[in-house]
């Protein structure tokens, strides 16, 4: 219900933990602990958003000092079930005097599992030197993040954005008073359902509870958010974590498309065809050229030569992309949904060049994202979309299902404002990160 | 006293191993051969050596010396390195009481001070050494991997060893053993550290079955292998003496502060609990002398590196055996719970090692039920069967044939038993010896640089837990399908507890 715990530690002595837990309890921060085996749940509760974990690494008796792979199975095996896929950077804390915290580090480096979960930082505690020592801890927690700036600087920002979630709260707890209802819960609930409905429209809100709300108190967050971000800075963190930026960053093409995609889109199957920024397969149906020209003009040979000037590849895979304004759902009437003809361009690409073998220009019409690179497409081969959006077509959402129109993954927001703005103005737009 | 011979040609291994007791020992002698599908076991640090990494950047380790360890992988195909290897070795016991019964006992220290050690011969001809033993002629590095279990490994000065090489087979210049110009051993290749690795290999395996025979010997001559609690002095102060004297690094004064805790809780715990009657006493006197062995390294001034070497050892042993010392954190528990955490815990492990994990009872195939024991002990126990039978599942499957994806762990439950329920562990590996009274015994061990503590400690938590340990149960009684034809091993719950 609650977000994850930032810290968590586990030990099988429950003297110990308990030194550990009012350790950290004295310095204000709150950390779950479990005294293991005994304590452990059947299932954890999501572990996303921990930043230190504390682990005892003899969890487990009866390991003899030739049995490193037997003693390790126990923090092993934590470390995959409390830290999730999507948990973000986190300290690795052992308490250990030997050398089975080197081996616990290497051991996780090699274990495929734990590929997304490897520590940014991890280091070997002595137990008696800092258990009872709640100053030492203090220092020794606090160090993890000013010695790795970079990330100490993130939780910093991390910090940043949970305060302004919680003067959003705040703010509109304050608002719900003006509401009538009997107790605080049914003025909350009159409260956001004014909010929803405002935002999305009466006829919409009941299909779409969590965006309608959403949508009315993102601006609110935005607004916080500023606030929080125009605060004074704590120390000089920021200072010593970004200094590099005099300097030649040096990535790869691979990097940079694996940056680009991860700012600027998706690729994955689960997103409905519906919804703004989805990036759909062209339907099946409508890739024949008979039925490709009464759809979209032309062609696909034309658009692909007069328009994408492409001179290779031939054949390309054609896609819609879903370009509705963020607001539309509050207007009265459903109506078609706005999609955007687009080609994926694989890295590799020739296109044609005039007669002094000059490439040529591409039209304004044509709208091309940063380079991308996802496993699911184009095996893995840096590829961008080129949106064409002097072609767009509509399709409603009953025409979808029966299209059956599969889905290949979704331009995140940011793209997906600027490529409205384009759309609708051929003009100025807002930008958006893009990595060189 | 002892006598061992080795054979090791294209992964086939044959050994004899006899042990004549000194005149006035009345104890009988014990001779053994290998069996026929005998492998050599790779010691650990050569199983990391030589073993591969695939496409994925996995890595797996080579755990015996099959018939294509000796081969170089050339672009002309394999090239053999060190063709047939034969060894003899004869092993000597120096401890004071033994001699007692030898008429030339100082003639005998003198001259395996001076002789002692294994030489190399070619040929019939001895390349390695040549002249008599000197500093820096421990080529198999005896002595250093004596430091930490200083009772069961043989040292250069209790052995005479012979090992002999052809010169045709084992002297390709390009990829087989080439001798220094100048006399001083083998130029450090490829093929030098797999000569290591059998030669090692080898001694383990005689160093292993000598160690029961040790036993008997403590055993008729009473040396007490126990030593009673109370009559320890405490060897803490003086080491604490030692540390004061001495300026130490930090990490070292850490070490040294979780020993002095950890010996002292276990001390408190062996002295004043319930727990006299267990047989703990072996591991204290280990303790001990492990703490001794320190203070005397660095009142001699050894390298640091040493010191927290054995410091690390001694910490480890320690942790290894905390779970047993705790206060009684017995409580009821579902087998089925513990059975999970226990699969959880070994998932990585039987994944890394293609091991075929099947557990009818997670699956409710088989009945659960409930006991009153200590979570952690059980699941240490459960731990260490696992990863007895990893290792023995990779001696009987080696990686890299297309035999490894044969390995299978099982864990049942059973009723069978009058006393009451029970969980049966086995697997398809080389399975226990004929002979298998010994294993329980503290530093007993057939695995290569083992601490022999595992089943040793299966056996503890069995007895803190009013649960017996069964070794080799009857397969059918107990319900092990017979597709497990290794090691068994059944974990009985007294149900009157």
């Amino acid at each position: 219900m609650f977000p994850g715990a930032k810290i968590i530690a586990v030990d099988d002595e429950p003297e110990e933990l308990e030194k550990i837990v009012s350790s950290l309890r004295k310095l204000g921060l709150a950390c779950i602990a479990y005294n293991y085996p005994d304590d452990l749940p059947e299932d954890f509760p999501n572990g996303s958003g921990l930043r230190v974990l504390f682990l005892d690494i003899n969890l487990v008796g009866g390991s003899s000092p030739d049995q490193d792979a037997n003693v390790l199975n126990a923090p092993i095996s934590l470390v995959e079930r409390l830290v999730s896929e999507d948990n973000g950077p986190y300290a690795l804390i052992t308490w250990s005097s030997t050398s089975l915290h080197n081996n616990l580090i290497e051991r996780i480096a090699t274990t495929a599992s734990l590929q997304q979960k490897q520590p940014f930082y991890s280091k070997a505690l002595p137990k008696e030197e800092y258990a009872g020592a709640p100053d030492k801890l203090k220092e020794e927690v606090e160090s993890i993040f000013s010695n790795n700036a970079p990330f100490g600087a993130l939780i910093d920002w991390e910090k940043r954005i949970c305060r302004a979630g919680e003067f959003v709260l705040r703010d509109i707890s304050e608002l719900s008073n003006e509401f009538e209802g009997q107790d605080a819960s049914e003025k909350m609930d009159r409260m956001l359902s004014k909010l929803a409905v405002d935002a999305f429209g009466r006829a919409h809100v009941g299909a779409h509870l969590f965006e309608s709300v959403n949508e009315a108190l993102l601006p609110l967050l935005n607004d916080a958010l500023n606030v929080q971000f125009n605060l004074e800075l704590d120390g000089d963190i920021w200072t010593k974590a970004v200094t590099k930026h005099g300097q030649d960053n040096g990535l790869s093409d691979a990097a940079i498309s694996k940056l680009n995609t991860s700012v600027a889109f998706e690729a994955s199957n689960v997103f409905k065809p519906y919804r703004r920024g989805a990036v759909i397969e062209l339907p099946e149906v409508w890739k024949t050229e008979e039925e490709f020209e009464r759809k979209f003009g032309a062609k696909p040979s034309r658009i692909r030569a007069d328009i994408l000037k492409l001179e290779k590849p031939k054949d390309l895979d054609w896609v819609l992309i879903q370009t509705q304004a963020a607001c539309d759902f509050s207007q009265g009437s459903i109506g078609p949904l706005p999609f955007l003809l687009a080609a994926i361009v694989p890295a590799d690409h020739e296109r044609k060049t005039n007669k002094k073998g000059h490439p040529l220009s591409l039209p304004a019409m044509v709208w091309v994202t940063p380079t991308l690179r996802s496993a699911d497409i184009l095996n893995n081969e840096n590829f961008h979309f080129q949106i064409i959006h002097g072609i767009p077509c509509q399709i409603t959402r009953k025409a979808l299902e029966e299209l059956d129109c599969k889905v290949i993954g979704r331009l995140k927001d940011q793209i997906v404002t600027s490529l409205s703005f384009e759309h609708h103005s051929h003009g100025s737009r807002p930008g958006f990160v893009s990595f060189r | 006293m002892w006598r061992f011979a080795f054979l090791y040609e294209d992964g086939k291994y044959e050994w004899s191993y006899s042990f004549t007791p000194l005149a006035g020992i009345k104890i009988e002698g014990n001779s053994q051969t290998s069996e026929a599908d005998a492998v050599l076991k790779l010691p650990p640090y050569y199983q990391k050596l030589f073993g591969a990494t695939d496409e994925n950047g996995k890595t797996t380790k080579r755990i015996v010396a099959d018939a294509t360890f000796t081969k170089a992988i050339t672009d002309n195909g394999p090239v053999e390195q060190l063709g047939t290897i034969l060894g003899e070795f004869y092993g000597f016991d120096r401890d004071r009481d033994v001699l007692e019964f030898m008429a030339e006992a100082k003639s005998l220290n003198e001259f395996l001070d001076e002789n002692g050690g294994v030489r190399v011969f070619r040929d019939g001809v001895r390349v390695y050494n040549y002249g008599e033993r000197a500093a820096g002629d421990d080529w198999l590095g005896l002595d250093q991997r004596r430091v930490n279990v200083p009772t069961r490994r043989i040292s250069n000065n209790i052995i005479l060893g012979a090992v002999d090489l052809s010169l045709e087979e084992s002297g390709n210049t390009q990829y087989g053993l080439v001798e220094k110009t100048n006399r001083e051993g083998f130029v450090e290749n490829e093929a030098f550290e797999k000569f290591k690795a059998v030669v090692l290999g080898a001694l383990i395996e005689f160093e292993n079955l000598r160690q029961k025979d040790k036993e008997r010997i403590k055993r008729a001559l009473k040396t007490p292998s126990e030593k009673a609690i109370g009559d320890l002095e405490d060897p803490i102060n003086s080491l604490r003496v030692e540390l004061e004297k001495r300026s130490l690094s930090g990490e070292l004064e850490n070490h040294l502060k979780a020993i002095e805790r950890k010996f002292n809780e276990m001390k408190e715990v062996m002295t004043h609990s319930g727990n006299a009657g267990l047989n703990l006493g072996i591991l204290f006197h280990e303790v001990d002398r492990g703490v001794r062995g320190l203070t005397h390294d660095i009142r001699r001034e050894a390298p640091t590196q040493d010191l927290l070497k054995r410091a690390d050892h001694l910490s480890q042993l320690l942790d290894g055996f905390s779970t047993l010392l705790r206060k009684d954190k017995k409580k009821n528990l579902r087998i089925k719970t513990i059975l999970r955490e226990s699969k959880l815990l070994n998932e990585n492990r039987f994944h890394a090692h293609n091991i075929v994990f099947s557990c009818p009872p997670l699956l409710s195939e088989h009945p659960d039920f409930e006991i009153h024991v200590s979570f952690g002990m059980i699941l240490g126990a459960l731990s260490n069967l696992i990863d007895n039978s990893i290792y023995w599942l990779q001696v009987k499957w080696p990686e890299g044939t297309d035999k490894s994806p044969g390995r299978a762990i099982y864990i049942g439950t059973t009723d069978y038993f009058e006393e009451g329920p029970a969980i049966v562990i086995a697997d398809n590996g080389v399975g226990l010896p004929s002979d298998h009274t010994s294993l329980l015994k503290p530093f007993y061990t057939m695995k290569p640089d083992g601490m022999g503590l595992g089943l040793y400690y299966v056996n503890l938590v069995c007895e803190l837990n009013n649960a017996r340990l069964i070794m080799s149960p009857d397969h059918e009684d107990v319900g092990i399908p017979s597709a497990y034809s290794g090691a068994s091993f059944a974990i009985v719950f007294n149900e009157k507890d």
